[in-house]
């Protein structure tokens, strides 16, 4: 065999995985999970195996966990959660910020319902199929959330801020409080310190005990001398 | 200065004897034909059509020159052309040395005794005078009719007449020959022309009956020709005619990256033995007012010599320029496009056009400015004036600028308006008008200059791809929209009025998409190609309703515009890719549809939440927008729904389309 054809197989060799980097496979599953493909309202059993797209929605019952691969890597989703297949990625810090101005833009001002009060307290379809979540709509939002806090814990900040900040609008939350320590965290992370600090400003204007606003102000002004 | 300069040489040209045979259009003689795109006041003696491409006022002369005939003598003629008005341009030419000089051979004449005809021993055509006249009929089809007068010299060397016998003596004959053209736009880059070549002979004066013969016979000619613009600078020409003969030429501007150098070349075709019976090559040349054309004309195979003919042997003249005595000969021709009998007060220097004019949005030019003159004080004081610009029939009136100053010799471009009517969306294909640009003095209300500029007018359904312009595809208001959208509600008002209020919206466009699916199919667009780039040709809503089908983005148009009739709002998705799809196409449109629904109340319509779009509409309240796909409308609305919305999440959510502006949302109504 020729040196050339030696440099190919090798070369193939390590472009393999790269080949995979973005595909997302289902390596184990605890307890019950279950798949949403693209736009479909169906939830279907997730089984291991499954090659998932970046449309899909997967959610996991009480007590379940789910372990993906993406690419190269491993990703955990713990129990009672539901993440975007498409949000496990990074994104540029230009396209974040960029994304949260029009979110922003978006936003002004709100037109959400007050916290859960005006909201269906059932998913519209959420009990077809073959679903055993009878998952309420404002537990869909806390289930949301736990799936930011996996995209947090593996990561990827990025579309944790967008994934909580999105949760926000959409579902509102009794204690929205949680969430935005979260996004100002992976604020923190990406060195976006100024949007960090803006962050837990804005966790001030919420209804807050004494001991939250003093860790919210410690965080502050911890942040203020990192400018 | 110019004009001081050039007068005098046109004259000049006129008057000077030159070694000429026969006079004709010096540019038709290089290009060989120009049955099909007649130009200048030279036309006269083509194509009559061609004086529409007068400005104003536009003088000529030219000379011809014969290199196998010394003693031809000079055959230049001066001409003046006038534009009338819009539509109408008169013209009229006179040549005043001009001949067709044939000599016979008398060395072996008989002497004849008295009483008797003599032989004769020169023959002599004066093409006297042409008078011409052109005009359009309608955008495309233009005629145009010219007539000339001939005289004809018949000279013996002695008289055959008893009263003056032994006397040279000439005899006159004099007749009328009128031409007929026609010509018509195909499109703004093919023109086709015909021609009846002396369609009609009106003989005045004759020779004595023993001299007919030698008498000017004008053979009646049809012409049909063509002329293409391969590109902006190389046009090519070809004329067949009812003598089984065929002409082929091309003609190619700023050649050699000489602005204004044109290069023209020609070649004569019959279906005798010899079948090419000529070649040709010319230049042009253009100085702003003035315009040089010379050609060349190589006449092939063998001629007659037009000196020492022998009387018996003579065969009687059908066309002065095409005979077989007819010589290889060089022609020069200067003319001098002269705007007005003084400097005027403001004058146009030059016209631009920012874009060719779409019908669909043509209301736009009324607020946009269509293009710019540039426009220069000739005086020595601050002068005001105001620009106009009008198309006729395309317009009711001329749009005039506001009023603006030029200071002492100042050049300023100043752009231009244009309040098109709505005769503009009964224009189908794309076509060249004329536009006329004028200055005038603002004091006195009174043009001082005029130009005449074509300008491009593309057919109602052509689209340039900018979603921008699609939204004005988008006509909610007529009728035939608005019956088929109510008659979809009207039909199940029941159901409806069972609905939550929620639930309406969406179950209306669902109605609305299903009952366009029973009517309507999807096929793939075919792309519309013109000389100078690619359109989309997109159907009006009411079309694709008669028509029973379209491509995406005339479905697209044609759901919006029935959405919109029954008060929603909708807006375009533009997604632009970087690679082509197997139809060609790098660009793709859907819709998005506003509920009017506040976006917390997503729940009440879909368990899955991306599948509606949450974004603001016109009243600033952020509301549910359902994403269609209308390419889909075989497999009816929840299909079509459903792959909007996948194609909404990936191009805008996980490409991040809006954000790396591959994706535009513009809002409809």
């Amino acid at each position: 065999m020729k040196p050339r054809m030696y440099y190919a197989i090798v070369f193939l060799f390590l472009l393999a995985p790269l080949l995979h980097a973005n595909m997302v496979t289902v390596v184990s599953i605890k307890g019950y999970a279950e798949v949403r493909r693209g736009m479909s309202e169906q939830w279907t059993t997730l089984r291991v195996g499954d090659v998932l797209k970046p449309e899909d929605t997967i959610r996991t019952g009480e007590d379940a966990e789910v372990t993906l691969k993406v690419g190269l890597s491993m990703f955990s989703l713990p129990a009672f959660a539901i993440i975007d297949v498409g949000d496990i990625r990074h994104l540029s810090r230009n396209d974040l910020l960029l994304k949260l101005a029009m979110e922003e833009i978006r936003g002004l001002p709100d037109s959400r319902p007050s916290t859960g009060n005006a909201t269906p307290t059932v998913m519209h379809g959420s009990r077809r199929g073959s679903s055993s979540f009878p998952v309420t709509y404002s537990e869909v939002g806390i289930m949301r959330l736990e799936g930011a806090r996996a995209l947090f814990r593996h990561k990827y900040y990025e579309t944790t801020i967008l994934a909580v900040k999105s949760t926000l609008h959409r579902y509102g939350l009794r204690n929205p409080l949680a969430a935005r320590r979260l996004v100002a965290r992976a604020f923190e992370r990406l060195g976006l310190v100024q949007q960090a600090i803006d962050e837990y400003l804005g966790c001030l204007s919420l209804d807050l005990s004494r001991a939250e606003k003093k860790e919210i102000q410690r965080n502050i002004r911890r942040l203020e001398k990192q400018l | 200065m110019v004009r001081y300069i050039l007068l005098p040489a046109l004259v000049f040209l006129c008057w000077h004897p030159s070694f000429s045979q026969t006079i004709y259009s010096v540019r038709g003689i290089a290009l060989g034909t120009e049955t099909a795109n007649p130009a200048y006041v030279s036309s006269l003696y083509s194509n009559p059509v061609g004086l529409l491409s007068v400005g104003h006022l536009e003088f000529t002369s030219s000379a011809v020159g014969s290199f196998d005939n010394g003693d031809a003598f000079g055959f230049g003629m001066v001409g003046v052309a006038y534009r009338f008005g819009e539509n109408q341009v008169g013209a009229l030419s006179y040549t005043p040395s001009q001949e067709f000089l044939l000599r016979f051979d008398n060395t072996a004449m008989r002497p004849e005794p008295a009483g008797a005809w003599h032989d004769p021993s020169a023959l002599e055509f004066r093409d006297r005078f042409r008078i011409g006249f052109a005009h359009h009929l309608s955008d495309e089809v233009a005629v145009g009719i010219s007539g000339r007068w001939i005289e004809e010299y018949l000279h013996t060397s002695r008289s055959g007449d008893q009263a003056a016998a032994g006397n040279p003596v000439s005899y006159r004959a004099s007749l009328w020959s009128f031409n007929l053209g026609f010509d018509y736009n195909v499109n703004s880059s093919l023109k086709i022309g015909a021609l009846i070549d002396n369609m009609l002979a009106l003989r005045e004066a004759y020779f004595p009956d023993h001299y007919r013969r030698f008498e000017y016979r004008p053979e009646k000619i049809v012409r049909l020709g063509g002329a293409y613009d391969l590109s902006e600078k190389l046009t090519v020409a070809a004329e067949v005619n009812s003598r089984f003969a065929a002409v082929l030429g091309y003609e190619w501007e700023n050649v050699f990256s000489v602005s204004d150098f044109t290069v023209r070349q020609g070649i004569w075709l019959t279906t005798s033995s010899n079948p090419v019976e000529a070649l040709s090559i010319g230049l042009g040349y253009f100085l702003n007012p003035v315009r040089f054309d010379a050609a060349y004309l190589l006449l092939l195979g063998a001629r007659a010599p037009s000196n020492g003919i022998l009387p018996g042997s003579f065969e009687p003249l059908s066309s002065l320029y095409w005979n077989a005595y007819a010589t290889s000969q060089l022609a020069f021709s200067v003319t001098y496009a002269y705007h007005s009998g003084y400097e005027p007060l403001v004058k146009i220097e030059d016209v631009q056009f920012f874009s060719m004019v779409f019908p669909v949005n043509y209301r736009v030019h009324a607020m946009r400015p269509l293009g710019y003159a540039r426009v220069r004080n000739t005086t020595d004081k601050t002068v005001s004036a105001r620009l106009s610009f009008f198309v006729p029939k395309l317009m009711s009136s001329p749009t005039n600028t506001s009023q603006f100053y030029l200071n002492p010799h100042e050049i300023r471009d100043i752009p231009f308006t244009a309040e098109f009517n709505e005769n503009i969306l009964a224009v189908h294909n794309e076509s060249f008008r004329d536009a006329r640009i004028g200055v005038m003095d603002a004091e006195v209300n009174d043009y001082t200059d005029i130009e005449y500029k074509k300008v491009l007018i593309l057919g109602r359904n052509f689209w340039n791809g900018d979603p921008l312009m699609l939204k004005y595809f988008v006509t909610p208001d007529e009728p035939r929209v608005k019956a088929f959208a109510r008659k979809a509600l009207y039909e199940n008002i029941d159901f409806l009025e069972s609905l939550s209020p929620e639930r309406q919206p969406l179950e209306k466009a669902r109605l609305v998409f299903n009952r366009l699916a029973n009517l309507l199919s999807y096929y793939a667009d075919e792309k519309t190609f013109t000389s100078l780039e690619e359109f989309d040709r997109v159907q009006y809503p009411s079309e694709t309703l008669d028509l029973r089908g379209g491509d995406y983005d005339d479905l697209t148009v044609c759901y919006s515009a029935l959405m919109n009739s029954l008060g929603f709002e909708t807006a375009f998705v533009d997604v632009r890719y970087d690679s082509v799809d197997e139809n060609g196409d790098n660009a793709h449109i859907y819709l998005l549809v506003d509920t009017k629904l506040p976006a917390y109340v997503w729940s009440s319509l879909t368990s899955n939440e991306r599948k509606l779009v949450v974004r603001r509409n016109s009243t600033n309240r952020e509301t549910l927008w359902i994403p269609i796909e209308p390419t889909l409308i075989t497999k009816g609305f929840d299909a079509a729904w459903e792959q909007g919305a996948l194609e909404y999440y990936h191009d805008v959510e996980l490409m991040l389309g809006q954000l790396r502006g591959t994706v535009k949302i513009v809002d409809v109504y």
